[in-house]
């Protein structure tokens, strides 16, 4: 007959077990929130550079993230189509404006984007069903998630953009708030004459290579053609770059990673201080049964049961809670937040560390065990 | 008998009785503490540093253009508006400060990277430097920019009497001070307002940014302030530097959801205090029900015992907190030397994490509370 002696002895006090998971979870909990900033983070850093399909980018040697992207001359676009292996190219502009909503008389801070309007470069579905409405003079697509002073967002509303009168016909989800109140795309014709900008000079150039071409090895070429005053990314280094210099440079990174280890730490004191009490309470029982001849391997195997259990039915709760959390914080603050697979796999896998790092420490206890001690 | 000067402190001695397991009972303690002062200190750090600029300004009063929304989102104003500021009868001294965004060359690595320079009178000190009058004997060399060393490390290291180059052009470094970035800027330069004009820069480089007003001692600083913006005309706005620091905590809290995303982790890390207290306060009753049950058996009302226990959850918050505040120093600390985020501690700040602990622990007495009271002397023998 086999006896779940780990098992009895969580549930002995199931008061006491509940407070110990309860504590457990809420440390697992405040491990998947920090992840879930950083994640937000991370994503709303290069939202708008997923929005769109392309295989290379092209900016300024000056670049240094969406809030500061300088500019590179027109020409550069027009000097990379040498290589045979490039198909097409488009240009993206970014400037800052204001917009006014005529209702309110409010004006907030703007991000304007100018893009060429070519669907196929568009990834994003709302935005590229809505290229088409763009092409009149005055028209733009608006970021549903733009600040609510914006005012009513519906389609045919007219509102004003640096002064002009300008009609919405088409809303996209993107989230700019890292960087603006909000966000408008226009087509870049409204976009040079709207911002009163150069011409002849843009922010990003997008560029589709033909189909079996390796965008790194049309990357190498494109470096060497191109004068010095251009960087030139994949997409893939186009958002990881993006994502860098918030989370390296600004330094996002540090502050929610910080929050990672104190709970993870708060998460092992308290399983450890769990493990402890309940060994020390025991340790008659552990006396006796090692008196009955149990080695002690099989009085360690109770802790480490013991251990897994907290730490299984901790994650577990703090999951579904985290879920519902990443909703609510979603739904209050527009910002990107994520349960990815891959996150819940790494906190339970920090659950599991928590478990191991305590066992290390709360077991020391059962080595010293003695039965003559018992009597 | 309560009030008797042989009075035994039942509460401490009952913490006291198991040491090592109380010392792990604290650190626990302490970890919430290092929690939310953590959660408090990024919070205040973020706004703290996006309004470092106007903490630092020399002035009474701040004039700007009207469109100005936030220290690195602004409009610049007619030099005109400086001279009519003159006029005020209260107003000695108008500074004129000028400011952009440019690129400055990393020497190292040769990539340029966007940072923040802002030029003044070489004499004026409009940020009260300490070092105000070497920076400035350093900046009316033309062509003279000072550094601040707490940069980001993009621009690369800068070495006194290095040229730099910005926008295109060589500038020598004649001096240093310590600023420190924010989310918005990366690293800044000073230049005299005299370097500045002699520099092509994007935008029309004669307007200012801000008109720092140093008044007549003794002057009634918000009857002038009205008086200004009475009187001239309403493309300005005038504030004082706390006015202004005011409304660019304001700004940072409305723009991004601070609050939402620190005070999820300060209300986490809260409840995980409650559940740490009450579980400390559950095992120590636990431990101790022969000697409840006695006190019980002895006479002691349950009021007594119940306020043993809150007074033990009293004194784990003072043991909890001390420690705690000793490591969220040092991680402050550290924090603010690798990051540059602003990172301090005010008795206001300590007060406030000190008020959640108290509460914190309270709570968790009062939950644990209800086992003691159910100490049974009957079962004592």
């Amino acid at each position: 007959m086999n006896i779940p002696i780990a098992r009895k002895n969580v549930f002995q006090n199931k008061k006491r077990a509940a407070a110990a998971v309860s504590g457990i979870a809420f440390s697992v909990l405040l491990v998947f929130m920090q992840l879930g900033f950083l994640q937000g983070a991370r994503t709303a850093a290069a939202a708008l550079f997923d929005r769109f399909d392309y295989d290379l980018g092209i900016v300024s040697e000056r670049y240094k993230f969406m809030g500061a992207p300088d500019r590179f001359d027109k020409m550069r676009l027009t000097q990379a189509q040498v290589i045979p292996e490039i198909e097409s190219w488009v240009n993206l502009n970014i400037s800052n404006g204001w917009w006014k909503d005529p209702d309110s008389d409010l004006t907030s801070e703007l991000m304007i984007f100018g893009i060429t309007l070519d669907p196929g470069f568009v990834h994003d579905p709302e935005i590229r069903s809505g290229v088409e409405s763009i092409r009149k003079n005055n028209t733009v697509l608006v970021d549903v998630y733009s600040h609510p002073g914006y005012g009513d967002l519906t389609v045919g509303r007219e509102v004003e953009i640096n002064e002009k009168t300008v009609t919405i016909t088409g809303q996209f989800k993107l989230g700019v708030s890292l960087f603006s109140d909000g966000c408008v795309i226009m087509s870049n014709d409204n976009f040079f004459r709207l911002t009163r900008s150069d011409p002849r000079k843009f922010n990003y150039g997008f560029l589709r290579i033909k189909g079996d071409a390796d965008p790194e090895a049309v990357k190498e070429k494109l470096e060497r053609v191109l004068p010095d005053d251009v960087l030139v990314f994949t997409r893939e280094e186009m958002i990881r770059q993006e994502q860098d210099y918030f989370i390296s440079v600004k330094p996002v990174g540090v502050i929610f990673q910080t929050g990672v280890v104190v709970a993870f730490i708060v998460g092992v004191v308290i399983l450890f201080q769990v493990l402890n009490t309940d060994i020390s309470n025991r340790l008659n029982e552990f006396a006796t049964l090692k008196a009955m001849g149990f080695n002690s391997r099989f009085i360690y195997g109770i802790g480490v049961k013991q251990a897994l259990m907290y730490a299984l039915m901790s994650y577990f709760p703090a999951l579904g809670f985290a879920y519902v959390v990443f909703h609510v914080v979603h739904a209050l603050s527009k910002m990107p937040m994520d349960l990815t697979p891959g996150m819940a796999g790494f906190v339970f896998s920090m659950s599991l560390m928590m478990c191991i790092i305590s066992c290390i420490l709360g077991l020391q206890k059962v080595r010293r065990t003695d039965p003559a001690e018992l009597y | 008998m309560l009030s008797s000067p042989h009075r035994i402190s039942i509460a401490r001695k009952m913490l006291l009785h198991k040491k090592a397991r109380l010392a792990m009972s604290l650190s626990a303690m302490a970890f919430t503490v290092v929690i939310m002062l953590m959660e408090m200190g990024f919070f205040n750090g973020i706004n703290d540093s996006q309004a470092r600029l106007a903490t630092y300004f020399n002035a009474d009063l701040v004039m700007m253009d009207m469109r100005s929304i936030h220290l690195n989102k602004y409009a610049t104003m007619d030099r005109s508006r400086m001279m009519q500021a003159m006029g005020f009868e209260d107003v000695v001294e108008v500074v004129p400060v000028y400011k952009a965004l440019v690129g400055m060359k990393n020497p190292q690595t040769g990539l340029t990277k966007v940072i923040f320079v802002m030029a003044f009178p070489p004499d004026s000190n409009p940020l009260g430097f300490p070092n105000g009058e070497q920076v400035g004997a350093a900046l009316k060399k033309q062509g003279t920019v000072v550094f601040d060393t707490k940069s980001r490390r993009i621009f690369g290291k800068i070495e006194l009497g290095q040229d730099i180059e910005i926008s295109d052009r060589k500038y020598r470094v004649g001096g240093f001070v310590e600023l420190g970035p924010n989310f918005s800027i990366d690293g800044t330069i000073l230049m005299s307002d005299a370097t500045w004009l002699r520099g092509r820069w994007d935008r029309e480089s004669d307007r200012i940014a801000y008109g720092l007003l140093r008044t007549r001692a003794g002057s009634d600083i918000p009857a002038l302030k009205q008086r200004i913006l009475d009187r001239l005309p309403k493309d300005i706005l005038v504030l004082t530097p706390e006015e202004m620091r005011r409304r660019e905590v304001i700004h940072t809290i409305k723009a991004v959801p601070l609050g939402a995303i620190f005070g999820v982790g300060m209300v986490i890390g809260f409840v995980i205090g409650v559940i740490i207290c009450y579980q400390i306060l559950y095992n120590e009753i636990t431990d101790h029900m022969p000697q409840y049950a006695t006190l019980r058996a002895m006479g002691f009302s349950d009021r007594f015992l119940r306020k043993t226990v809150v007074q033990e959850a009293l004194w784990l918050s003072a043991l909890g907190f001390i420690p705690g505040l000793a490591f969220g120093y040092l991680l402050y600390a550290v924090i603010e030397y690798y990051t540059g985020i602003l990172m301090f501690l005010t008795i206001g700040r300590i007060a406030v994490i000190f008020f959640f602990t108290i509460v914190m622990c309270t709570i968790g007495g009062l939950i644990a509370v209800k086992r003691v009271t159910s100490a049974d002397p009957a079962t004592l023998y």
